[in-house]
């Protein structure tokens, strides 16, 4: 890298970590080398299981206890810091690093207040008295942009919100002035708008600082936006490091290059890539026996004898090097060409074939949770209600995916268990000629008719029964088939999601997470219904994993000609696959439109605030910044008029407290605003190329030093 | 199940309640053959005996031999226990199962009756179902069963409750199963494990009251070798040979530990997150 031997900063040289396990020692990390000078943010970026998460546990000299280090040094300006003496290492732990962790819920100890576990750090590490130390945690608080830290410093972690906590998790890596900071995914169990402000507050604190930092990450979008130099880690060796924009422009690894391709970037252009993403084959490597020659080789489209042969080391210049043996050809490369071929997967294609009159209409949708207890019956007082789901209007025609974006508690998932049934509901719903009345009971057949995919195939797929049956079932119900017919069937599912016939045996447990997820697809289309309803059916899975899952689902619905709901927190995804986005806040739909290209203005508010929050993974584009305050007011109680206002960047005024109308801003385009079309039109684009020179991009305070 | 096999020989708990399991198996198959004399015949010259050569346990106050009678009354004791059991877990399981499904208003009703029910202490239960139905071994299995009912169907509902809000379940309503097929095939197998387990230690409480109900002349009649019926026989006669009571008493003592060490080790080797430490 840029200056491996300096003195100055974080180097980490040869690092090989190995666990000793009931299989056998798994080599998590082989011989990886890293330097952070001061006031750099590096990034690392690598999926569950490549050792990312294990490097940043070495660093701060916290490895689990079966952990063995088999060589390598990892020194901060000098001083060594593994092995490093139990007195020294609590300085260091304190002082000279600090880390921030992916999980804010699961940081912070839940029984004291926030107040008393940042001053703890202080008293601990700075030697303050309680009187400097609380004083200090305000200061800190503030600085970490939390509105009014003496009130903060007096919660317990549970009444504050999952941003707030990252940010006093932030505080106190910050508290003593650390001059290395491990982030350990510090966005990822956020919301998007909530992950971009605490991006913003990252790269300010950074600055202002001058700390080194290594920002560890599954997400190139977020590498994109925030590091100048990253390196990528598969399998616990690196295999590309170099300046963040090269590596993202023309990565000279094929690992890097297919998970570039296999993230969906609404700016890419190859057409062949419409609804479709570049998938990985196979599976990690054991790395319990990690293979000769590039760890990569299983599953590379491009492999050679050669590859399988000796260790391949980072090799080329310090700007990008790389340890593919073809790394010239990595970056124009067609992988396109690897893929299973899809004849008819051309954009236009499908839109061609499709009827416009709706299959599908769901009308003033309205979900309730209604907490009564038998105490407040008697005592006569009233139920609470909570609307998570506050008239919700929509239709699908055949063979149309709808989009249906939120976060957390938008309310999209109650809305998605109603559809299929699973949540009472008033309103009116259609699909085909079947109709169901809120309160009533569904007609018969639209339980065949409606299916779901969940999120977590874990808790989706009965852990007591065989993937034969789990399959089965729906067949031998909906369709009256028994004994080898049943069999046969769900044999033919097996293979149209590709899995083996010999899966039909196993149980869930003995899946990959993948793989559990194929199984529940192949439930779903099982007995042939007209909507699938997909509720973030990849967020749980790895980047790898989540393009073969989402070409699946596109291509059997395409063959199906199945309607389809796909819900997601990921715009950028959602822009891929759906042919139009519903944008979901606190209950109701707030702007609908169609989908071609990337989004653009006219956008509702709360939609421009989602578009500038999702992280692209292509270098060189600017994001013009919009960022939500406050915290999603609760469903009981929402604002009167429009929902949104309470933390719209584009409050008109007293108007924004009476209910907005919809507002018509082109063909299939409308959004419930109170701004006049025009004015929204007017909105400048989100994206920027930075590189063009046209500026545009406002944001100053976060560039890159 | 060959990891709970192994996981239930490496804890001493289970290797030892899973032997002393063995012997009860042994006693219900071959007990009242090994008897050495007829439990029930008489020997009026050897009254109220201490162990000795020829009597091993020693005779009780008609000189019937009382290792004869111990080992005769095996059978229909440690089976009075495991029927009493089963009867009463799948009782409950099924009261606790379709209580826990429908949720609502008859969870709430189903539940609190249950919690009254409760609240009575079990031999009382016992006593009262007995006294309606009438003194014998049958009815006492009965009693004991339905007195056990309501702890296994409080034990099957919690676990119901936790299934029941796994998206498998919401997958299989959604699909548009029946309630029977949703309890019996989505539920019950992942309902059950916890329930077993308490049912194993649940034997011990079943046999137990089922002596005392014998003792108390609710159950098993004379001339019958049933162990809590041999205790109470012995009442009047302790003071004067003492092993009457014991040798019985200690029988109802190894079997009721017995199916206890079991049902913990099975309880440790049923839960997912013990066996292969990382």
């Amino acid at each position: 890298m840029n200056a491996p031997d300096s003195i100055e900063g974080l180097s980490i040289d040869g690092l090989s970590v190995s666990y000793r396990t009931a299989r056998g020692n798994l080599s998590v990390l082989r011989d990886v080398s890293l330097a952070i000078a001061p006031g750099e943010v590096v990034g690392l970026v690598g999926e569950s299981g490549s050792g990312k998460s294990t490097l940043a546990y070495a660093i701060v000299n916290y490895l689990a206890e079966n952990a063995r280090v088999e060589g390598g040094s990892i020194r901060f300006a000098g001083e060594p810091l593994l092995g490093a003496a139990p007195d020294r290492l609590a300085a260091i732990r304190g002082k000279l690093v600090g880390m921030v962790y992916q999980d804010p819920s699961t940081a912070l100890n839940p029984a004291l207040r926030l107040g008393e576990q940042v001053a703890e750090v202080l008293r601990r590490h700075e030697g303050l008295d309680a009187r400097a130390a609380a004083a200090r945690t305000a200061e800190l608080l503030a600085m970490v942009r939390l509105p009014d830290p003496r009130f903060i410093m007096r919660r317990f972690p549970h009444e504050v919100s999952g941003g707030e906590k990252q940010r006093v998790l932030i505080a106190m890596a910050f508290a003593c002035r650390p001059r290395l900071l491990v982030f350990d995914e510090p966005t990822t169990a956020l919301d998007a708008t909530t992950a971009a402000s605490i991006l913003d507050l990252i790269r300010a604190l950074q600055a202002e600082t001058g700390a080194a930092v290594l920002y560890i990450t599954h997400d190139l979008g977020i590498v994109a936006q925030i590091t100048r130099r990253i390196a990528v880690i598969y399998g616990g060796a690196i295999v590309e490091a170099g300046e963040t924009a090269r590596v993202l422009r023309a990565p000279r690894h094929f690992y890097t290059r297919m998970l570039l391709a296999s993230a969906p970037n609404p700016f890419s252009a190859d057409a062949r890539l419409h609804r479709r993403l570049v998938s990985f084959h196979g599976l990690p490597p054991d790395l319990h026996a990690p293979p000769p020659g590039c760890i990569f080789a299983a599953r590379c489209p491009a492999v050679r004898d050669a590859c399988r042969e000796g260790v391949r080391a980072l090799d080329g210049p310090s700007a990008q090097r790389s340890a593919c043996l073809r790394a010239e050809e990595a970056a124009g490369f067609d992988l396109l060409a690897a893929e299973p071929v899809r004849p008819a997967i051309v954009a236009g294609a499908q839109a061609a074939g499709r009827t416009e009159a709706p299959l599908f209409s769901a009308e003033e949708v309205r979900v309730e949770y209604v907490r009564h207890p038998l105490l407040d019956q008697i005592m006569r007082r009233p139920a609470s209600r909570v609307s998570a789901v506050a008239g919700v209007s929509f239709a699908l025609a055949e063979g149309e995916t709808l989009g249906l974006i939120g976060e957390s508690g938008c309310g999209k998932s109650t809305l998605a268990r109603a559809l299929v049934g699973l949540r009472p509901f008033a309103g009116r719903l259609r699909l085909g000629d079947l109709a169901a009345e809120g309160g009533g009971a569904f007609p018969p057949g639209w339980r065949r008719a409606a299916q779901i995919v969940f999120q977590h195939p874990d808790q989706s797929l009965n852990p007591r029964m065989r993937v034969g049956e789990i399959i089965g079932r729906p067949l031998r119900l909906h369709q009256g088939l028994a004994g080898a017919a049943l069999e046969k069937a769900a044999a033919g599912w097996l293979d149209r999601v590709r899995l083996p016939g010999s899966y039909a045996r196993r149980f869930p447990h003995e899946l990959s997470g993948g793989e559990k997820q194929r199984v529940a697809i192949a439930r779903a289309f099982a007995p042939g219904p007209r909507l699938v309803v997909a509720d973030e059916v990849t967020s749980g899975l790895d980047v790898s994993v989540q393009a073969a899952i989402l070409n699946l689902l596109a291509e059997l619905q395409e063959t199906e000609r199945t309607a389809m709901i796909l819900i997601s927190h990921d715009l950028n995804m959602v822009q891929r696959f759906a042919d139009r986005i519903a944008v979901m806040y606190l209950g109701q739909i707030v702007e609908e439109r169609r989908v071609s290209g990337p989004l653009a203005p006219p956008l509702h508010p709360y939609a421009e605030a989602l578009l500038a929050a999702a992280p692209v993974p292509e270098p060189g584009l600017a994001a013009r910044r919009v960022r939500l305050d406050g915290a999603l007011p609760s469903p009981a109680n929402p604002p009167p008029g429009c929902r949104f206002t309470t933390r719209c960047p584009r409050r008109l005024g007293d108007v924004c407290d009476t209910p907005p109308p919809w507002r018509a801003l082109g063909p299939g385009h409308r959004a419930l605003c109170h701004i006049e079309p025009a004015a929204l039109a007017a909105i400048p684009p989100i994206w920027d190329r930075a590189d063009s020179g046209s500026g545009g991009g406002p944001d100053k305070e976060g560039a890159p030093p | 199940m060959a990891r709970v096999g192994r996981i239930l020989l490496r804890s001493p708990m289970g290797v030892i309640g899973g032997a002393l399991l063995l012997l009860c198996l042994g006693l219900v198959l071959f007990g009242p053959a090994l008897a050495p004399y007829d439990p029930t015949r008489f020997h009026p010259a050897e009254r109220l005996q201490g162990p000795s050569g020829a009597f091993w346990m020693g005779t009780d106050q008609f000189g019937r031999d009382i290792l004869s009678r111990v080992l005769a009354g095996a059978r229909a004791t440690i089976l009075f226990g495991v029927i009493a059991t089963a009867l009463g877990t799948a009782l409950g399981t099924t009261i606790g199962l379709a209580s826990g499904f429908a949720g609502g208003r008859i969870d709430e009703v189903v539940m609190r009756f249950n919690d009254s029910l409760l609240a009575i202490p079990g031999l009382l239960k016992a006593l009262l179902i007995v006294t309606v139905l009438g003194p014998s071994t049958t009815n006492a299995m009965l009693a004991v069963a339905i007195a056990t009912a309501p702890s296994m169907a409080r034990i099957a509902r919690s676990v119901t409750l936790s299934v029941r809000a796994r998206d498998y379940v919401a997958a299989a309503i959604a699909r548009g199963e029946g309630a029977a097929f949703i309890m019996a095939r989505e539920m019950l197998p992942n309902v059950i494990a916890p329930v077993i387990v308490e049912s194993t230690i649940r034997v011990a409480f079943a046999i137990m009251t089922g002596a005392t109900l014998s003792f108390l002349g609710m159950g098993a009649q004379p001339p019958a070798s049933d162990w809590g019926l041999m205790i109470a026989e012995a009442r009047n006669f302790m003071h004067r040979n003492p092993w009457m009571v014991v040798w019985p008493g200690l029988s109802i003592a190894m079997v009721a530990i017995a199916f206890n060490l079991f049902g913990d080790a099975l309880r440790d080797a049923l839960n997912p997150r013990s066996g292969h430490g990382r």
